[in-house]
């Protein structure tokens, strides 16, 4: 039985990048992978999602280009060959995941994996194998829900999973959840010509963030065609000839939404179900593994992080858990993640970006708060690129300036927010915002402004 | 016009700097030798730093709670009959110019004397008080590594960034820390539901003392570097027990005798007769010692010290008792002076006041040997074929085998088996 200092079971953002800074710290390391390298984010999520925004949003460009002098007779999309570039895209990302471990001198199995004492049981066509190693770390992520009543079939009923191998636009779909995946594939279908509702039970889209976030970018899906129903809950479905009929309830009753198919995206569940967390010992809570801020399960040697712990299920959460749990098991001494100082990054146009305390919670946690907010249509750059959808919001704390979170909508500020982070990560106070000069013209811009205004200094808006 | 430089000596082995805690005499103060100059904080413990010379101290050149390497300058003492005055303020480097081939004395480890005067020439005449908004600063000139949120809380809260400890990313003082020293109010708590700080289970995580941290460094050092080996043997009690409860009730010196004062002893005696153990690796050679300098492992509060006994094989045991009685006293204190800490050649640790039969210590580095002293016990012993009742007592020997084999660890138990077994020499 092969010994290693670490098993790591999965391989996605997570999972490999783990790999890779614990083969760097001289562990023997080995990633048992059930599917292929990569993950949800390489081949289902963040990736092949991004390949497919991207042109929708070059699509969506070019067509409205006549109002500043670019004409484009004709212009159609191929929506399978985007699906296909998105594919290929997805491949070669795999394929880097496999070159780096090879690199890295990590080992690679294929099977799934299952915690026994004192390492891992690896099933692959029923055959199956031990590891033994010192350490384990969990990584398998999660997969996508769904409400009952909606059974996935991948044509009338389908999740991101399958939205992103259908190679045939639907006319119509009906988008269950507002959160980041829906608003992403309701840009997309859009932006294609497709003809779109999202239904989101909370009062805003993307429930969760700053509320002002949500309310900016239900604005923009209006003016795009997208029909946004807020505060609506689904109810059931009625399977037709031809797609189907969604019924969902309302503040002022039921309303009946036909399409030619439904995408649920109402979150996704950790897969911790055949990992043989009870039979080890291992503390979950609602699914999720319970760990401390340095990933330590309740088991001695057992990690756990992504997905699979939750509450941020982001890649670039999972690959921080990563090193930080690999550098702590390795004896290092090294902070926990803190998930106020995580980016949240959502691709649609307007971008969503964000780091931090809402504005709610801010005010919630009973201190002084002052919030910032600057326009993008105020912005030289902005205007001049024609992108002025959107603005900046800094929620900063009273007494010392402190930046508690960052809120951007826009386009590029997905770009933007790495500022946000360094701001948050670095303890900096509006002052250091301020007293960062910030190069004319650039979007960037608006995050000085902002940070001005939120001293009551404004000087553009 | 001759000054005197007085360095941060070297108070223990491990020390690396030396924090100036408080000067005891000031500028312009008379200075007899022995007067003690100043407290020092080392990595162990704070100890006295006494004078080694005459004279007037003219000049401090560190400043209480600043750290310094081992031998930097810390004050310039003008010889006895020199008058320190404004305008003939002894610098080193204006005594160098003026009589080079009189440079002024020194003393223990004085860095070479261009860089001092170097340093001399660059002092600027005029110091610019930093303007109030400057980022606080080491006086040595190292920045503090403290965030923009961390500066503007101290700066409000007059709390001194110098004295905090860093828990943010490379030791960065955070807000956190900030928070910590104002009595641990308002610390930001996280968004979401985060998972619990602690790990499941643990009862919470507590910093390590300086001299934890030093022991912690060193142990794993002489735990992963030296090759242990470990050779035990039982000695015979009883006429030892007999003559520490003879000597306790005489009294006087002998007041407070203890079982560790007759087994320093005994080692320093079988050290004498088998040299090679009172010995230290260096590379390619091996350092035979001329002292016998035993150190006795002591717990004290923070953790582990190891106060040393010097030329335990010359003073009798009477002095022995002496000095071990106050060595342990400072040590609980931890008030350390002079070479209390430092001159080891081998160590003795006794756990014979608990239930513990016999036990393998960590050598101290570079020492080449400890001794580990178990608890004396009544036992069944067979001599001439009868079984009696005694009092044993089971040392373990550990060596250090790059230069220490086991013919050598057996000849020196079986010098302190006799020497504890007939103890009548240790009073010679």
């Amino acid at each position: 039985m092969p010994e290693y200092d670490l098993i790591v079971v999965g391989a996605g953002p997570g999972g490999y990048v783990a790999a890779i800074r614990a083969a760097q710290l001289g562990l023997r390391t080995v990633v048992v992978e059930r599917d292929r390298p990569g993950g949800v984010c390489g081949n289902w999520g963040c990736i092949p999602s991004k390949a497919i925004l991207t042109d929708a949003a070059l699509f969506a460009e070019l067509k409205a280009g006549a109002a500043r002098g670019i004409v484009a007779d004709n212009i159609r999309a191929d929506f399978g060959r985007v699906i296909q570039r998105s594919r290929e895209v997805a491949d070669r990302q795999a394929k880097g995941v496999e070159f780096l471990f090879r690199k890295n001198n990590v080992s690679y199995v294929e099977g799934t994996g299952r915690l026994i004492r004192g390492g891992v049981m690896v099933t692959n066509d029923g055959r199956t194998d031990r590891l033994a190693g010192r350490h384990v770390l969990l990584a398998t992520g999660s997969a996508e829900r769904t409400l009952p009543g909606l059974e996935v079939d991948g044509a009338l009923v389908m999740t991101s999973r399958e939205a992103l191998d259908r190679r045939e636009l639907p006319t119509s779909v009906v988008i269950i959840g507002g959160g980041a995946v829906g608003v992403e594939f309701a840009y997309v279908y859009r932006s294609f010509g497709a003809r779109v509702t999202v239904v989101e039970m909370a009062a805003t889209l993307l429930p969760g963030m700053d509320a002002d976030l949500g309310h900016e970018l239900e604005r923009s899906f209006r003016r795009q065609g997208i029909e946004v129903l807020t505060g609506h809950r689904y109810e059931r479905i009625e399977r037709m000839p031809r797609g189907a009929e969604v019924i969902v309830a309302g503040p002022s009753g039921p309303t009946t939404l036909a399409a030619e198919c439904v995408l649920v995206a109402v979150g996704r569940r950790p897969l911790s179900g055949d990992l043989g967390l009870e039979e080890a010992g291992v503390q979950t809570r609602n699914g999720f593994v319970v760990v401390d801020s340095h990933m330590r399960t309740s088991v001695d040697g057992v990690h756990a992080i992504g997905d699979l712990v939750g509450p941020l299920l982001l890649a670039h959460v999972a690959s921080e858990q990563g090193v930080v749990a690999v550098e702590t098991m390795a004896g290092r001494e090294v902070n926990g993640v803190d998930p106020a100082r995580m980016p949240i990054c959502i691709y649609c146009l307007p971008e969503v970006a964000a780091v931090g305390l809402t504005e709610a919670e801010a005010r919630s946690r009973g201190n002084g708060v002052k919030v910032g907010k600057f326009p993008f249509r105020a912005l030289g750059k902005a205007m001049a690129s024609g992108h002025t959808d959107g603005f900046v919001k800094i929620v900063s704390e009273d007494r010392y300036g402190a930046v508690l979170g960052v809120h951007m909508i826009g386009t590029g500020v997905t770009e933007l927010i790495a500022e946000g982070v360094l701001a948050r990560s670095l303890e900096a106070t509006t002052a250091e915002l301020i007293g960062t000069v910030h190069a004319h013209p650039t979007m960037a811009e608006a995050l000085r402004e902002a940070a001005l205004a939120a001293e009551g200094r404004t000087v553009n808006a | 016009m001759p000054s005197i430089e007085v360095t941060m000596p070297k108070l223990s082995d491990t020390m690396e700097e030396g924090k100036i805690l408080r000067w005891l005499k000031h500028e312009g103060d008379r200075v007899a030798i022995g007067d003690i100059l100043a407290e020092v904080e080392t990595d162990k413990a704070n100890m006295e730093l006494e004078a080694y010379d005459e004279g007037t101290l003219a000049e401090l050149k560190v400043a209480e709670g600043e750290s310094v390497p081992v031998g930097s300058v810390i004050a310039l003492l003008a010889a006895a009959g020199e008058q320190k005055s404004a305008t003939a303020k002894p610098s080193a480097q204006a005594a160098a110019q003026r009589a080079p081939d009189k440079a002024p004395e020194q003393r223990l480890a004085a860095p070479a004397r261009p860089v001092e005067a170097e340093r001399e020439t660059k002092r600027p005449t005029i110091v610019r008080r930093p303007e109030p908004a400057a980022p606080a600063t080491a006086r040595d000139g190292e920045p503090v590594r403290a965030s923009p949120l961390a500066r503007k809380i101290a700066r409000e809260n007059e709390v001194d960034l110098r004295a905090l400890r860093g828990t943010g990313p490379g030791g960065r003082i955070v807000e956190k820390d900030v928070r910590a020293a104002l009595g641990g109010a308002g610390v930001e708590p996280v968004r979401r539901s985060a998972p619990a700080e602690s790990r499941p289970g643990a009862r919470g995580r507590i910093d390590l003392s300086r001299i934890r941290r030093t022991t912690a460094k060193r142990m794993g050092e002489a735990k992963r570097e030296v090759p242990h080996f470990y050779a035990s043997a039982e000695i015979v009690m009883d006429e030892a027990v007999r003559l520490k409860e003879g000597l306790a009730a005489q009294g006087g010196d002998f007041a407070g005798i203890t079982f560790t004062h007759l087994v320093v002893k005994a080692v320093a005696l079988a050290l004498v007769r088998v040299p090679e153990l009172n010995a230290s690796y260096d590379g390619d050679a091996m350092v035979l010692h001329d002292a016998v300098n035993v150190g006795m492992a002591t717990a004290v509060d923070e953790g582990l010290v190891v106060p040393v006994l010097h030329h335990c094989d010359r003073e009798p045991l009477a002095a022995i008792v002496r000095q071990a009685r106050g060595l342990v006293e400072r040590a609980r204190a931890g008030r350390f002076g002079g070479d209390d800490l430092s001159g080891g050649t081998f160590t003795v640790s006794n756990l014979g006041m608990f239930p513990v039969s016999d036990f393998a210590a960590v050598i101290n580095p570079p020492q080449a040997a400890i001794l580990a002293v178990g608890t004396i016990r009544e036992s069944a012993m067979v001599r001439e074929g009868r079984v009696v009742a005694g009092r044993v007592m089971t040392v373990t020997l550990s060596c250090d085998h790059r230069i220490i084999d086991g013919v050598l660890a057996g000849r020196f138990l079986r010098e302190l088996k006799a020497l504890l077994e007939q103890p009548l020499a240790l009073l010679l």
